[in-house]
């Protein structure tokens, strides 16, 4: 309850428009953010971008089972936010995938599901359902080792460990089918989860360094982009067109 | 009754002539990508060229396939109307070397890959946004990309690229905002003028 109540208050304080006049998101410490910026990005070139290549060196097939197990996981989060978002057809559709590729699909290494015409359905998180119920971002803020965030975000992440069945019958103690997997799972699963990511950005990652004028804004941008998406749920191939059409209006 | 007829049957093809444009704006700029990814694939795959003709042929590509003053104004944003004609003409010639240059690079990569239509849209009288998809057989990734493609006196040129829902003229915007938050207009022109003197 003490969780909850703390959980709201922050939230409260954090979604007050009087604060955050600003259309997009207000970087309110820009100099913090920054200096943790620098950091991460110094973790990531001495550990986890290291590790990312040397995963690259897995055969393209192990890979993409890999990311098709860890998306199979990822669903189990999308089903409780789908519902809280009311897209029940939604969740009913990302559980009979997830029964049919943990089954069918060994593990979810494969992806049968997909293949019988049962199309991914959108990815949804904590930090989404906050923003369809109307919370805004609040500043930006990046993380120590986790990166760009928002305290709406920030919240739907802890959210996100508590509401997420998979943490549940891992490092949780609940249990499914009665066997409870452990902890282990649940952290080398979450490790497996970051280098895979890490590494499917790596070339991306590597021109925008070498690109940028100003890679702290540049990634700030991006992230922005992403979760504007991901709350509107527009598909990656089915984006708004990049930028407002009114912007691009006034220009001749 | 014949006037009726004659009405609907004026009716009808108006909505034909109408519809047969706008599928012929779109079937252009589908045309118009493909032409412009042919014709940079061949400058990209040419591992003849030096780093200096490579540039050059960029330059020309872009010249024909690109609206670079318009996505320089972009990405301008509020400072558009601030900026004086002759700050400007200066931001556009440094902006236009600064984006091949960044093109030469990104791209590079993407030189092997295969780049398929999905679909297009006529969102409004002078834009088509046209849907790709480029497959990676290396890295067995699919990147979802979209163009911006704007008629400007009867000529088709790409505006902006979006890739996997990210618009990189937006972006750069947002990264030359901040600049001229914290530097003024002058960072930005130093920061260009730094980049093209270095790549």
């Amino acid at each position: 309850m003490k969780k909850i109540f703390l959980i709201v208050a922050f939230l409260t304080i954090f979604n007050s428009k009087t604060i955050y006049a600003a259309a997009d998101l207000p970087d309110c410490n820009e100099g913090v953010n920054r200096a943790v910026f620098s950091f991460n990005m110094t973790v990531d070139k001495y550990f986890f971008k290291p590790i990312a290549e040397v995963y690259n060196v897995l055969p393209v097939e192990i890979r993409s089972g890999i990311n098709n197990a860890l998306l199979n996981i990822d669903s189990t989060l999308s089903v409780p936010n789908q519902v809280l978002q009311g897209n029940f057809g939604e969740a009913a559709i990302s559980v009979s995938r997830f029964a049919i590729n943990s089954t069918v699909g060994i593990l979810g290494l494969f992806d049968p599901a997909t293949a019988l015409g049962i199309e991914k359905t959108n990815r949804e998180d904590f930090g989404q359902t906050l923003a369809a119920w109307g919370f805004d971002h609040g500043c930006y803020a990046v993380i120590p080792f986790l990166g760009p965030s928002s305290p709406r975000d920030a919240v739907g992440r802890i959210l996100g460990v508590y509401g997420d069945y998979f943490y549940m019958i891992s490092a949780g103690d609940r249990t499914a089918l009665g066997e409870n997997l452990g902890d282990t799972v649940y952290w080398s699963t979450k490790g497996t989860e970051i280098t895979n990511f890490r590494s499917q950005n790596i070339k991306s990652s590597e021109n925008l360094e070498k690109n940028s004028l100003d890679l702290y804004s540049a990634y700030k941008s991006l992230y922005l982009q992403r979760r504007e998406n991901l709350v509107k749920n527009i598909k990656r191939s089915e984006s708004q067109y990049g930028a407002s059409d009114d912007e691009w209006k006034k220009i001749k | 009754m014949i006037t009726f007829i004659k009405k609907i049957f004026l009716y009808i093809s108006v909505i034909l002539l109408i519809s047969s444009n706008s599928n012929s704006a779109e079937n252009n700029a589908e045309a118009f990508v493909l032409k412009l990814t042919d014709e940079a694939k061949i400058i990209f795959n040419d591992k003849s060229l030096s780093k200096d003709s490579r540039l050059k042929k960029l330059n020309d590509l872009s010249s024909k396939y690109l609206d670079l003053d318009a996505l320089a104004g972009y990405t301008l944003g509020d400072y558009r109307e601030k900026a004086t004609s002759s700050e400007r003409e200066n931001f556009n010639k440094l902006f236009r070397e600064y984006f091949i240059k960044n093109m030469s690079s990104k791209l590079n990569d993407f030189a092997d890959q295969d780049l398929k239509i999905i679909d297009s849209k006529k969102i409004n009288e002078n834009n088509v946004i046209v849907s790709t998809k480029i497959f990676s057989k290396k890295d067995a990734q699919e990147i979802a990309v979209e163009w911006r493609i704007f008629t400007k006196d009867s000529k088709l040129l790409a505006r902006d690229l979006v890739v996997e829902g990210l618009s990189l003229a937006r972006t750069q915007k947002e990264e030359f905002a901040s600049i001229i938050a914290s530097k003024g207009f002058v960072g930005v022109i130093s920061a260009l003028e730094n980049f093209n003197k270095s790549n």
